[in-house]
């Protein structure tokens, strides 16, 4: 299992740096999302 | 288990048979052989289970039974010879020993070796220890006169071993031949520590106090040395096994610090070094509780081969939303990004008060655009205004800024293992010391 996680571990850092140096999102799941209006529902009290 | 001290290490001498000596049982007759005379003090008649003295010339009796009872079969038979660390051993002697409160047994087997001497083999639950007595005694870090005291370390040959069980045992059951005058119901304190696969531990009775070191043997390795049929397989963890979950997450445990203290320096850096540049700056018109559509930015220039784009919009929205669609155009390539995003704001009062929800702004990233020329088609749309005029809104296009997202999320995938490593670690730990009677897994007060 370690030398699995050194292989996997150092798979992701070397994804996020090359993620990061070309603005990419790697996992977004918000912007996939419609956004319409929703009108005033969970609102918060000051 | 009282034992002869270590001798010095010599090239494997070849088990010469030994000179057998045998005699009639002085009890029930039967005939009994003694494999080793002038090195065993004591032997058990297999017929009737008698233990005689076989240093006394008339073979006095230590022990006597008038019944055959025989509550434990060794796994591996008297007279077996097998190859451990290197050495051929011989088995001897075989006896059944339990703790004295508790009635919890394991059974013993005495090893010999003409030019080693004597070693035993304990077997628990089908898990085995090599145990061999040594004559240095352990540093302790209490000073308390008793064996086995809570929270008590010992430390021996750089080893650190941790108190796992201390009590009273006695004698059950004997076969062979033994080193001392063995006795049926003789009593020891004892005491178990460990620092595993090694274990210490500590016999002590009124005349002696006897040390000793173990090291974990695999049932696959009993069963190959002394080629048996079949050796049970073994139940639980025991005390000394190897930490195998405790090792791999020492190692794992610090490779998830590298690699967290890697990808934490990487967004430093790619948080320094993000060009956040203002690529277009538009205001644009909409109409209020309606729609404007077809609206087109002029064309301006993202830099850089390849980054993401952040879109701001900001509307002056109050108990009223704005809603904007749109998508990102290459001027050149013709390559569409596209997206939509809603701006609203409320506020009010109620029973409880005062309230707001929502914002006037609202942000997206659309991630990896290549560098070039862009424009945006926009059509937007409105509602919950009192008035039906037309307003401003704004929409800025910044390229290159700091993703905060993937540090986390990349956190999140690099712990996964490393969690389940410490979880099976703590399993292994929880079920090592599940059988101690100084458990660190359960709290005092349960």
């Amino acid at each position: 299992m370690v030398r699995f996680y050194f292989v996997t571990g150092s798979l992701l850092c070397a994804i996020f740096v090359y993620a990061g140096m070309n603005g990419y999102k790697v996992v977004d799941p918000f912007a996939v999302s419609a956004s319409r209006p929703l009108g005033p529902g969970g609102h918060y009290h000051k | 288990m009282a034992g002869n001290a270590d001798i010095p290490d010599v090239p494997n001498p070849p088990v010469t048979k030994p000179r057998v000596k045998m005699f009639a049982c002085p009890n029930c007759g039967g005939s009994i052989t003694l494999r080793y005379p002038g090195a065993s003090m004591s032997v058990v008649c297999e017929n009737c289970q008698s233990i005689i003295d076989v240093n006394d010339e008339n073979y006095k009796i230590l022990t006597k039974f008038f019944k055959q009872a025989k509550p434990f079969t060794p796994l591996i038979p008297l007279g077996q010879r097998g190859s451990l660390k290197g050495k051929t051993w011989e088995v001897i002697g075989f006896m059944a020993r339990s703790d004295v409160n508790s009635a919890y047994f394991w059974t013993e087997y005495l090893l010999f070796n003409p030019y080693y001497g004597y070693r035993w083999l304990v077997e628990d639950k089908g898990h085995w220890n090599f145990i061999t007595t040594i004559k240095k005694k352990p540093e302790s870090n209490l000073r308390v006169a008793g064996i086995g005291v809570m929270g008590e370390v010992l430390t021996l040959d750089g080893k650190r071993y941790k108190v796992f069980n201390s009590g009273r045992t006695q004698v059950d059951y004997v076969i062979g031949e033994f080193y001392w005058r063995v006795v049926i119901g003789s009593q020891t304190n004892t005491a178990d520590y460990i620092d595993p696969p090694f274990m210490l531990s500590c016999e002590k009775d009124a005349s002696e106090v006897v040390w000793s070191t173990g090291e974990y043997i695999s049932h696959k390795e009993i069963k190959k040395a002394f080629k048996l049929d079949k050796v049970p397989d073994p139940i639980g963890t025991a005390a000394t096994e190897p930490p195998r979950a405790k090792e791999s997450w020492g190692k794992m445990g610090m490779l998830w610090a590298l690699f967290l203290a890697f990808i934490t320096c990487a967004q430093i850096w790619l948080s320094g070094t993000s060009p956040y540049e203002v690529a277009c700056d538009y205001r644009g018109i909409y109409l209020q509780n309606g729609k404007q559509n077809d609206q087109t930015t002029p064309v301006f220039t993202l830099e850089k081969e390849k980054s993401n784009v952040q879109i701001t919009v900001h509307a002056p929205v109050s108990n009223s939303w704005f809603y904007i669609s749109g998508e990102l155009v290459n001027n050149t390539t013709g390559a569409t990004y596209p997206f939509e995003r809603t701006v609203e704001y409320y506020y009010g009062t109620d029973s409880d008060g005062a309230w707001t929800e929502g914002s006037s702004e609202s942000a997206l990233t659309i991630s990896a655009v290549p560098g070039g020329k862009y424009y945006l088609n926009l059509d937007t749309e409105s509602g919950g205004y009192a008035t039906k005029y037309k307003d401003q809104y704004n929409l800025k296009v910044v390229r290159g800024v700091p993703l905060y997202d993937n540090y986390f999320w990349f956190a999140f995938f690099l712990s996964i293992l490393p969690l389940v490593s410490w979880s099976t670690m703590r399993q292994e730990e929880a079920s090592r010391w599940a059988n101690s009677d100084f458990n660190p897994y359960v709290s005092s007060s349960e």
